[in-house]
C-alpha cells in the first residue's frame, strides 16, 4: 500500500512537467523536419526574394534555430502559439475554436462507449466460460477491429443517403447563425447521432475486455461467497460487490481509452467535416501550418499527460485491499 | 450561345474543336499576374474600350424574377480573406463577389475589354499619362460610394506597399490622382501595351474599400471576419470554415454593367470532401461546384435529372518538367524519347474518358491561331504503340540508340531491381543509375524519379505518373515515384529545384505569348541551384530566349503570330517539360438554377455567372 | 530475439540448445495454454487462412492484377459501366465486380492480403523486439538510473497521439511501406515495454529468482534463462494486438491519403474508393476491404485477448 505522500505527489507532477517540455522540443524537432519549407502555404511563384524574407521574418522564421526554439518554449509556457500561416489568425484562438466541438463530439462518445461497455463487460465476465460470454466477446474484439471511417461511411450510406434520417456531416446546419435554445439542442444531438454511433460502436469493446476481465478476479472472491451466504440475490451480488471492484481499473485504464479515442476522433471529425481539433490537426500537417500543427499537437499531448498523472495518482490512492476489507 | 452538351458519347466521338468554347471568355482567376506583355489584335496600343456596357446576352429578358438563394460548394476552407497575400482559390471564389475589378472581358466577345469600375479610359505612350472615368454608381455596401478619391487612394497604397500580391502590377504606375469625383490621371514609369487589359493590365487589381483600408496598420496581419464589397453583394453571416453566405443587393451595381443579381442570396459551403459535395448536389443542398471536378464524378452526375454538367475546353495544361541540370536529362534526344513512352492513350480514354486533349506545345489547342500548323520536325506524337495498342518497346529503344545528342545511349542485361523490361539502358557505356547525377553533378543517383502529387489530391495525374514509370522500366529506363504533398512542392521545385521531373498539377496559361517569357526564359533560371528564391524556370532552359524577346517585342499582331508558333516550334523540339493534356474544365449545376455564363475555362470564375443566375 | 548472446556458460547440453532454452520454454508454456480456448484457435485457423490465401495468392486469384475487366482500351460503352457490380460469366467473371479501372475486386482482396499481413506481423514482431527487451531491463533493474531513463522515454513518447505521430512520420520519411511500419512500431512499442515492466517486477520477486541471484548468475543470465520465458506469453499478447492496431492504422492512414498506392493492399482500394467518388454507389468495391480488415485485425486480437484469458490464474479451465 502507497500512501500518497506530499514527496510523492510533487515528484509525479514534477515529473509531467518535465515531460512536457521534452515532448514540446521532440515536437518541434519533428515538425520541422518535415520537408518543405515552413511558409510554403504563402509562397508563390511571382514574389521576390525580398518577398518570402518579409513572410519569413513575420513568422520568425529567419532566425538560427536555437533561437526559433527559445521562442517556441516560452511561448508554449505562455499558451501563445503565434499565427497560423493558413489563415493569418491568432493559432490560439482557431485552437479554441475547434476545442469544444471536439469536446462535444468526445464525451457524449466516451461515456455511451463505457457505460456500454462496463455494463456488458460485468455480465460476461459474470458469466464467464458461457457461451453468452464467447459470445459476446467474439462480437465485441470483431467490432473493435472494424476501421472507424469505414463504419463512418456504411451508417452515412444507410442512414442519411438511403433512408434520409440523419444529416452526412457538420455540426449544425448550414447558413443559420442563431437558433433557440432547444434547437440548437435537437440539431446537435441530430448531427451528433451518426459520428458518436461510429465511435461508440467500435469503441465500446474497450473498456468491456477490461472490465469482464476484472469481473472475472471478483467472481472467485471470498466476499462474494460471503455476500450470496448473507443472502443477496445474484444480481445485487453481480452489482453490489463485485461490479464496483471491478470498476476500479476500468477508471484507472481510462487513460488508454481517451488516447484511442483521440485517435479515433481524428478520423471522424474527419469523416463527417466535425470541425473539431482533431481535423485540425490532421488540415495543418498537410498543409505545413507549422505554428497550428504544433500547438495542436502540444495540447493534445499535454492533455493526455495530465491524464495520466491524474490517473497515476488516482489509482495509488485507491487500493481495494483499503477499501473493501482485505482480500488481497 | 450554344449549349453545352450533356452528351459525352459525341465528346468522345467527336473531339472537334467546334464543339466547345465559341464563346470566348477568360477566367478572372487569381494567379501570376504578368509583367510586361503584348497585346491581342483587337486591344490595339490604343486599348480603347468598345463603348459602355450594351448588347451583352446577358440580362435581355424583361423582369426576371429575383429569388433564390442559390448553394455555391467549395472542396476547402478558404484562407484568410486578404486579398493582397492570399492566392487561395476558395477564399477567392468568396472576394470575387464583392471586389470589382477595372475592366473585364466580355463574354459575348472575349477578345474584347469590357469597361466595368472603369468606364472610359485614355492612354498616350509617348507621354505616358493617360486618364480615366469611373462608372458611376457602384456602391460599397456600408454605403460610401466607390469614388476616384477612393480609386486613387486605393492604387497609391499599394504603390507604397511593397510584397503584395499586385506589386509588379503597381510597380508601373509612376503617379495617379483625383481631378473630379469620377475621374483620375495617372502616369506610367514606362510604356507597355498592357495598361487597361484585365487580368494582365497595369490595372488588373481588383478594388478595395479605401475607407476600410486607411485603418489598416500592417496589411501581412489584415484577417477580417466580415467584408465590404461593390460588386452587388454584400457579407450577410458566416460560420468560418463551414459556411459564408452574402445577401445579394442589386443598389451597389450600377444597372448599366448589369441589372443583377437575381438571387437574394449567396452561399458557400465548405465541403471536407468532394464526394459529400457530389452527393449533396445530387439531393438538391448544392447548385454549384465551384472548382473543376474530375471526369468520374462528372459521368457519375450524368444520369442525374437535377444537375446538369458543364464542359469547357481547357486553357491550360498539365505538364511534367524535366530537370536540365542534370544527365541524362541535359541531353535533348533523351527528353524527347520520354514524349515516346508517356502514356497519352492511357490518360486520356481511361483516365479522363476522354475528356481531355493530349499535349503537345506549351499552349492550349483553344489558341489555335498561335500554334504551328504542323509539326516541323519529323516526329511522331507518342508514344509509340504496337498494332494491339501496348507499348511498342523496341521502337522507343531504336530511338534512342540512334540518338544524336550529348550522349551515347545503348541497351543491355538488367541491373536494376525497379526495371520490368528484358534491358536496360546504359548512358555513355554507364548504367544509367551511375550516370545519373544532381544538381552538383555528382553520379550515382540511382533510378530517375518523377515527383508526383499523391493519389488522394491529383488521382488523375498520380495515376497517369505511375503508368509513365511503368512504362519507363519496361523499356529499360530505370524511374520510380517520388509522392510529395501539394503543400511541399514549391520549396522542393521552385526553390531547392530538388527534383528529376515533375508532374505539375493544372496550370492556367492566357494566351501563350503573354506567358511564355515568364517561365521559359533565363531571367527565370537559378542555373546552378544556389539561390533561395523562387524561380519558376527550375527546367533551368535557357534555349528559346531569343525568339519569346522576338514575341514580346513585335507589335503587328500577324508578325507576332508567326514569331509566337516559332518560339513555340522551338520550345516543344527542346522539350524542358512534356506537356501532357489540355484536361476539360468540368463543373456541375442544379437546374434550380438557370442563367450561369459559359466562358472557356467554366462558369464559375467569371463576375457575370454570379449577377446573372436566377431561379429555374 | 536477434540480440547476440555473450553467453559461454559451458553448462549442461549444447550450446544452441542453450541459447534457444528460453524460446522452447516460453513457446511450449504459451501454446499449451493457448489451446484451449476455442476462440484464439479460431483466429490462429483465420490467420493461417489468410496466410494460405496470400502465399499462394496467384493460384487462387482468379485474374492477375493487370487484368483488366474490358481490356486495357474499353469503349466508352464499357467504361461507363465501370466500376462494375459482381458478374458471374457474362460479360466476364468477377464475383466482386471491379473497380473504375476495370480491375477485380476479389483479385485486388487477394493479393492485397499480401500487404495486410506483412504490416501486421512486422509491425507486432518490431514492436515486441523493442519493447520486450527494454521491459524486462527496466523491471529487472527498478528503480536504477536504466529504469528511470527508460520510464522516463516511455513518458514522452506516451504523450504523442498515436495517428498523428505516424501521419507526421511518414510525412518526414516518405510514404513506403516500411516507413509505415517503422511509424508504427515507433509509437507500439510503448505498451509492450509498460507491461512487460510490471510483471517482470512481480517476478523478480520470486523464488526462483532470488535463488538464481543466489547462486552468483550474472544479470543477463538470469533475465535470458529465468524471466524471459515467463514474460513471453505476455509478449506474445501484446504482439498480437499490435498487429491488429498496426493493420488499423494502416487503413487510416490510407484513409488520410497516406497509404503507399503503388502496392495494392486493402487500404489502398478504400483510398481509391474514396479518391474516385464511389463510396455510396459501389457497395461491392467498399464492404469487401473492410470486412477483410477487421476479420484480419480481429483475429489478431481472439489469439491475444483469449492467451490473457486462459493465463489468469484460478481459471475454471
Amino acid at each position: 500500500m502507497v500512501r500518497i505522500t506530499g514527496r510523492y505527489l510533487l515528484r509525479r507532477v514534477a515529473i509531467s512537467v518535465v515531460t512536457v517540455y521534452v515532448l514540446a522540443s521532440l515536437l518541434f524537432v519533428l515538425m520541422h523536419a518535415m520537408p518543405g519549407s515552413p511558409i510554403d502555404a504563402l509562397v508563390g511563384p511571382g514574389m521576390t526574394s525580398e518577398q518570402i524574407e518579409n513572410i519569413k521574418q513575420r513568422f520568425g522564421l529567419n532566425q538560427p534555430l536555437w533561437r526559433q526554439y527559445i521562442e517556441f518554449i516560452t511561448s508554449v509556457t505562455l499558451f501563445d502559439f503565434g499565427y497560423s500561416v493558413q489563415t493569418l489568425e491568432p493559432v490560439r484562438d482557431r485552437l479554441l475554436d475547434r476545442f469544444v466541438p471536439t469536446l462535444v463530439l468526445f464525451a457524449p462518445a466516451f461515456m455511451l462507449q463505457y457505460s456500454m461497455g462496463t455494463i456488458i463487460g460485468t455480465f460476461l465476465g459474470w458469466k464467464r466460460g458461457t457461451k453468452t460470454d464467447l459470445g459476446g466477446f467474439t462480437t465485441g474484439l470483431f467490432m473493435y477491429s472494424i476501421p472507424f471511417f469505414w463504419l463512418g461511411w456504411i451508417l452515412v450510406g444507410v442512414f442519411s443517403y438511403e433512408l434520409g434520417l440523419f444529416p452526412s456531416g457538420s455540426m449544425m446546419p448550414a447558413f443559420t447563425s442563431s437558433f433557440g435554445w432547444v434547437e440548437a439542442v435537437t440539431n446537435l444531438l441530430w448531427h451528433m447521432t451518426l459520428p458518436v454511433l461510429s465511435l461508440a460502436l467500435v469503441g465500446w469493446a474497450g473498456p468491456m475486455l477490461i472490465m469482464r476481465t476484472t469481473m472475472q478476479d471478483v467472481v472467485d472472491a471470498d466476499y462474494i461467497d460471503f455476500a450470496r451466504a448473507q443472502g443477496y440475490d445474484e444480481p445485487t451480488v453481480m452489482t453490489r460487490f463485485g461490479a464496483r471492484n471491478a470498476l476500479i481499473p476500468v477508471v484507472t485504464q481510462g487513460i488508454i481509452g481517451i488516447a484511442f479515442m483521440i485517435d479515433g476522433s481524428v478520423i471522424v471529425e474527419t469523416v463527417f467535416s466535425w470541425p473539431g481539433i482533431g481535423q485540425l490537426l490532421v488540415d495543418a500537417i498537410f498543409a505545413k501550418d507549422l505554428p497550428t500543427a504544433l500547438a495542436a499537437f502540444y495540447t493534445l499531448g499535454v492533455l493526455i499527460v495530465a491524464l495520466r498523472l491524474v490517473t497515476d495518482v488516482v489509482y495509488t490512492m485507491i487500493d481495494p485491499r483499503i477499501e473493501f476489507g482485505g482480500e488481497a | 450561345m450554344p449549349e453545352d452538351s450533356t452528351e459525352f458519347e459525341q465528346l468522345v466521338d467527336r473531339r472537334s474543336v467546334l464543339r466547345y468554347g465559341v464563346i470566348g471568355g477568360t477566367v478572372a482567376l487569381t494567379g501570376c499576374t504578368g509583367g510586361d506583355d503584348t497585346e491581342t489584335p483587337a486591344d490595339s496600343a490604343t486599348d480603347s474600350p468598345t463603348g459602355t456596357a450594351e448588347g451583352t446576352p446577358l440580362s435581355t429578358e424583361e423582369d426576371v424574377e429575383r429569388g433564390g438563394k442559390p448553394v455555391v460548394g467549395l472542396g476547402a476552407e478558404p484562407q484568410a480573406f486578404n486579398p493582397l497575400v492570399t492566392s487561395d482559390a476558395d477564399a477567392w471564389a468568396i472576394m470575387d463577389r464583392l471586389y470589382p475589378y477595372p475592366t473585364v472581358r466580355d463574354p459575348a466577345d472575349v477578345e474584347n475589354t469590357h469597361p466595368y469600375v472603369f468606364n472610359d479610359w485614355s492612354f498616350d505612350p509617348d507621354s505616358l499619362t493617360g486618364e480615366v472615368t469611373l462608372t458611376e454608381g457602384f456602391q460599397w455596401s456600408d454605403g460610401e460610394p466607390l469614388d476616384a478619391e477612393g480609386v486613387a487612394w486605393w492604387f497609391q497604397y499599394l504603390m507604397d506597399q511593397s510584397g503584395h500580391r499586385y506589386e509588379s502590377n503597381t510597380n508601373q504606375l509612376a503617379s495617379i490622382e483625383a481631378t473630379g469625383d469620377y475621374s483620375l490621371e495617372f502616369e506610367l514609369e514606362s510604356s507597355t501595351a498592357a495598361v487597361f487589359t484585365p487580368e494582365t493590365g497595369v490595372f488588373a487589381v481588383p478594388l478595395l474599400p479605401a475607407h476600410v483600408w486607411q485603418e489598416v496598420d500592417d496589411y501581412t496581419q489584415y484577417s477580417p471576419d466580415e467584408l465590404i464589397g461593390a460588386h452587388g453583394f454584400e457579407w450577410s453571416d458566416s460560420n468560418p470554415g463551414n459556411w459564408y453566405e452574402l445577401t445579394a443587393n442589386p443598389d451597389l451595381l450600377p444597372d448599366e454593367i448589369h441589372e443583377g443579381p437575381f438571387i437574394d442570396n449567396l452561399r458557400f459551403r465548405v465541403f471536407g470532401d468532394m464526394t459529400t459535395l457530389i452527393q449533396e448536389l445530387q439531393r438538391g443542398n448544392v447548385d454549384l461546384t465551384y472548382s473543376s471536378i474530375t471526369p468520374n464524378r462528372a459521368f457519375q452526375l450524368q444520369d442525374t435529372d437535377s444537375v446538369k454538367v458543364w464542359n469547357s475546353r481547357a486553357r491550360g495544361y498539365n505538364y511534367i518538367a524535366h530537370n536540365m541540370r542534370r544527365v541524362p536529362f541535359d541531353d535533348k534526344p533523351f527528353r524527347q524519347s520520354l514524349g515516346f513512352i508517356y502514356p497519352y492513350n492511357y490518360l486520356q480514354s481511361q483516365l479522363r474518358r476522354g475528356l481531355t486533349e493530349t499535349g503537345d506545345y506549351v499552349a492550349a489547342k483553344v489558341y489555335e491561331p498561335w500554334r504551328p500548323d504542323s509539326f516541323d520536325q519529323p516526329m511522331d506524337h507518342g508514344p509509340y504503340s504496337t498494332d494491339d495498342g501496348e507499348l511498342d518497346v523496341e521502337q522507343a529503344r531504336e530511338f534512342l540508340r540512334n540518338a544524336d545528342g550529348d550522349h551515347e545511349y545503348t541497351f543491355g542485361p538488367v541491373e536494376s531491381d525497379v526495371v520490368t523490361g528484358d534491358q536496360e539502358i546504359r548512358v555513355d557505356g554507364e548504367l544509367l543509375t551511375e550516370a545519373h547525377t544532381n544538381n552538383d553533378g555528382e553520379a550515382g543517383q540511382g533510378p530517375i524519379s518523377l515527383v508526383i502529387t499523391p493519389p488522394s489530391t491529383a488521382p488523375v495525374e498520380a495515376q497517369a505518373g505511375a503508368r509513365f514509370v511503368e512504362n519507363l522500366n519496361e523499356v529499360g529506363i530505370p524511374a520510380e515515384t517520388q509522392p510529395v504533398a501539394e503543400g511541399s512542392q514549391n520549396s522542393l521545385i521552385w526553390v531547392q529545384e530538388d527534383f528529376d521531373m515533375w508532374s505539375s498539377g493544372w496550370i492556367w496559361m492566357p494566351k501563350p505569348h503573354m506567358y511564355m517569357g515568364f517561365w521559359l526564359t533565363s531571367g527565370s533560371v537559378d542555373a546552378d541551384s544556389s539561390s533561395d528564391q523562387v524561380n519558376l524556370n527550375p527546367m533551368g532552359y535557357t534555349n528559346a530566349d531569343d525568339l519569346i524577346t522576338e514575341v514580346q517585342t513585335t507589335f503587328d499582331p500577324d508578325a507576332q503570330k508567326a514569331a509566337t508558333k516559332e518560339a513555340l516550334a522551338r520550345v516543344y523540339e527542346d522539350q524542358p517539360v512534356l506537356v501532357t493534356e489540355y484536361p476539360n474544365r468540368l463543373h456541375a449545376s442544379s437546374n434550380a438554377f438557370e442563367g450561369w455564363v459559359k466562358v472557356p475555362g467554366g462558369i464559375t470564375q467569371n463576375p457575370w455567372t454570379y449577377l446573372n443566375v436566377r431561379e429555374a | 530475439m536477434a540480440t547476440e548472446t555473450k553467453e559461454v556458460e559451458a553448462d549442461t547440453g549444447s550450446a544452441m540448445r542453450e541459447r534457444l532454452y528460453p524460446f522452447v520454454v516460453g513457446v511450449r508454456r504459451t501454446w499449451k495454454q493457448f489451446t484451449q480456448s476455442k476462440l484464439g484457435v479460431l483466429g490462429l485457423f483465420i490467420i493461417a487462412a489468410i496466410s494460405f490465401i496470400a502465399v499462394f495468392a496467384p493460384y487462387i486469384a482468379p485474374h492477375p492484377l493487370e487484368w483488366q475487366a474490358f481490356g486495357n482500351n474499353p469503349t466508352f460503352q464499357q467504361a461507363s459501366q465501370l466500376p462494375h457490380p459482381p458478374a458471374f460469366g457474362d460479360p466476364f467473371f468477377a464475383p466482386l465486380g471491379t473497380d473504375h479501372l476495370g480491375h477485380g475486386i476479389l483479385t485486388q482482396l487477394i493479393y492485397g492480403s499480401r500487404t495486410a499481413l506483412f504490416i501486421g506481423l512486422a509491425a507486432g514482431i518490431l514492436s515486441s523486439l523493442v519493447g520486450v527487451p527494454l521491459g524486462v531491463i527496466s523491471g529487472y533493474y527498478s528503480n536504477t538510473w536504466v529504469d528511470e531513463g527508460i520510464q522516463r522515454v516511455v513518458d514522452v513518447m506516451y504523450g504523442l497521439p498515436f495517428l498523428p505521430l505516424v501521419i507526421v512520420l511518414v510525412f518526414i520519411n516518405g510514404v513506403t511501406t516500411t516507413n509505415i511500419i517503422l511509424g508504427i512500431v515507433a509509437k507500439s512499442w510503448l505498451n509492450n515495454a509498460i507491461v512487460v515492466r510490471g510483471q517482470v517486477l512481480s517476478l523478480s520477486k520470486r523464488p526462483f529468482v532470488e535463488a538464481a541471484e543466489a547462486s552468483g548468475a550474472s544479470d543477463f543470465r538470469i533475465m535470458w534463462r529465468h524471466i524471459l520465458p515467463n514474460v513471453l506469453p505476455l509478449g506474445f499478447i501484446y504482439l498480437a494486438q499490435d498487429a491488429a492496431f498496426a493493420i488499423l492504422i494502416q487503413a487510416s492512414l490510407a484513409f488520410l491519403g497516406l497509404a503507399d498506392f503503388t502496392q495494392v493492399s486493402w487500404g489502398t482500394m478504400l483510398q481509391w474508393i474514396q479518391v474516385q467518388g464511389y463510396i455510396y454507389t459501389a457497395p461491392w468495391w467498399l464492404i469487401p476491404p473492410g470486412i477483410m480488415i477487421a476479420l484480419l485485425a480481429a483475429s489478431f486480437y481472439f489469439i491475444g485477448y483469449s492467451l490473457e484469458d486462459v493465463m489468469k490464474p484460478g481459471s475454471n479451465q
